[in-house]
């Protein structure tokens, strides 16, 4: 059992309640994207709907995976992973996080469109950016560029893959099921028919499961970078992982070690393609750089530290966190590796095997981290309900949707998101969903929604820059005061 | 009747602008009162239901 003093105790309740008001905000922030379909079509009532979209965002946190928590952390360089246990590591983690808090709040507050992964996303490039201004470096090693560039691309593809499928689906729909009673607006008191009500809930409780599956995760990646922050002796590395699995790892930084001890000219290829200035400062906050270079070093390392391991905790603590720096430097020089257009495809299969390998020991999440962002969303979708604000204007007298058009935009959101989450993408649950809808309202010829197609722009070139500049402007004032 | 109630309320509220702003002034439950003593009759969930509906299809 680990023994806190009471400053620290203070310190991590502080951080991880921060993360947890983020994941809340976030969940009464989507709660319409939940639950709106059902409520509308009548096909169950208020509170059992959101207590279900409550439940089945629990659910999506808690066995969702943590591909797309580990996505998120990976946008921050891999120095500020390394050196997350410091002083600048820690106040850029808060400047993101409350620069995103901030930004999902006010939006909400005021009514206006956002998306919360544009925010994150935004955040942590912000972050990213100041920091390496800060540092004297070049602004392109602030932020992992290749890993922000294919979030980017998740972002942007997402909602076109939704829209189109939606319109396919609403198409299939009205040529193969064409009955009439699927293909009207709610009318009266009564409920829609068995079976359409049983789509809707169903498709509901995905879209539920499916946001909480992905929009979760970001709080996970970012709790487990403040723990690891705080605590690094304990959470350094998955003190539950057993023999087997130290074992894979261990074997992985084996093979590593070998591969680059026999391929030379792929890891003189990576070093060419380096950015040396920011390995030859030597006056950098963050004590540790990786540079390709120090890949042999850093396998021999963990070769030689787990070799007969049989648990993480016997380990020295000292020892534990030059582990995982070992192993993030080791995974960042790997994945510098696949970048080389010539490396073979064996070469490439191996090397992505052996480096799902090693990190597996870092990119964990507990239990009770699951549980605590999973019941902070599932509340924050619970509550989320009851703060809708209702603004009467032209727009509610003229908002319809159909049957099959609810039915349509929830299912392809799922099917969408789920997918995202194998491939550990993030993606906004509110584009995926409201460009679900318009590709609905295009096939059923009820024109095409510009009010979404703003909102998704609006994210772009307002929440994503809004983001960045609150969180760069937080991390500089914290840098200056706290520092 | 809810939400077709609904629809004709907001026909009213267009047709009568008066009766439109002060409508807006109103909060929350106060409106679904306003309308039921126009003659209109929804529930506060049906009302919420068609707001969360915008905010679905516009993104918000």
């Amino acid at each position: 059992m680990m023994e806190l003093d009471a400053q620290t105790f203070l310190f991590l309740i502080l951080s991880v309640g921060i993360a947890l008001g983020f994941e809340f905000i976030n969940g009464f922030h989507d709660t319409a994207n939940a639950v709106a379909t059902v409520i509308y079509t009548k096909s169950l009532k208020p509170r059992l709907a959101v207590v279900l979209s409550g439940c089945c965002n629990f659910l999506g946190v808690y066995i969702g995976g943590i591909a797309v928590a580990y996505a998120i952390v990976h946008l921050l360089p891999v120095d500020l992973l390394v050196s997350v246990n410091n002083s600048s590591g820690m106040i850029m983690i808060y400047a993101l996080l409350l620069a995103a808090m901030l930004w999902n709040f006010g939006t909400w507050y005021l009514g206006l469109p956002a998306s919360s992964s544009h925010t994150l996303i935004g955040s942590i490039i912000g972050v990213g950016l100041v920091h390496a201004l800060i540092e004297g470096m070049s602004v392109s090693t602030g932020v992992n560029w290749a890993k922000a560039f294919e979030v980017f691309l998740s972002l942007l593809i997402s909602p076109v893959l939704g829209f189109l499928s939606a319109w396919l689906l609403l198409k299939a729909l009205q040529r193969f099921a064409p009955d009439p009673t699927l293909h009207k607006a709610p009318e009266g008191e009564t409920p829609p028919p068995f079976w359409i009500r049983m789509l809707l809930v169903l498709t509901c409780t995905g879209v539920s499961f499916a946001h909480g599956s992905n929009d979760g995760q970001k709080g996970v990646g970012l709790i487990m970078l403040i723990l690891i922050g705080i605590l690094p002796a304990h959470y350094a590395l998955n003190q539950a992982s057993d023999q087997a699995e130290i074992n894979t790892c261990w074997a992985a930084a084996a093979n590593l070690q070998n591969y680059v001890n026999t391929h030379r000219e792929i890891v003189d290829q990576a070093i060419a393609k380096e950015d040396l200035s920011l390995l030859e400062n030597q006056e950098l906050e963050f004590p540790v750089n990786c540079g390709v270079q120090h890949a042999l070093d850093a396998a021999a390392n963990i070769a030689q530290k787990l070799g007969g391991l049989t648990s993480f905790s016997d380990l020295k603590d000292e020892d534990r966190w030059s582990v995982r720096t070992d192993i993030l430097c080791l995974a960042d020089a790997v994945t510098k590796f696949l970048k080389i257009g010539t490396l073979p495809t064996q070469d490439r299969d191996s090397l992505t095997t052996w480096l799902k390998q090693l990190r597996s020991p870092t990119e964990y999440a507990p239990d009770w981290v699951l549980i605590a962002v999973a019941t902070a969303l599932g509340l924050g979708t619970m509550i989320g309900w009851k703060r809708i604000v209702v603004t009467i204007g032209e727009k509610i007298g003229k908002t319809h949707m159909t049957y099959a058009q609810g039915a349509s935009a929830q299912a392809v959101a799922m099917a969408t998101i789920g997918l995202a989450d194998v491939m550990g993408l993030p993606v906004s649950t509110t584009h995926v969903l409201s460009s679900g809808v318009a590709g609905t309202m295009a096939a059923g010829k009820s024109g095409l929604q510009m009010s979404t197609l703003r909102s998704i722009a609006l994210a772009w070139v307002l929440t994503l820059p809004a983001a960045m500049i609150i969180a760069g402007g937080l991390y500089y004032l914290f840098h200056v005061f706290f520092s | 009747m809810a939400q077709e109630a609904l629809d004709l309320f907001m026909k009213f509220l267009e047709e009568n602008p008066e009766d439109m702003a002060a409508a807006k002034e109103l909060r929350g439950r106060e409106i679904v009162g306003y309308a039921r003593a126009k003659g209109f009759s929804f529930t506060w969930d049906e009302l919420q239901a068609r707001q969360a509906l915008i905010h679905m299809i516009e993104g918000t």
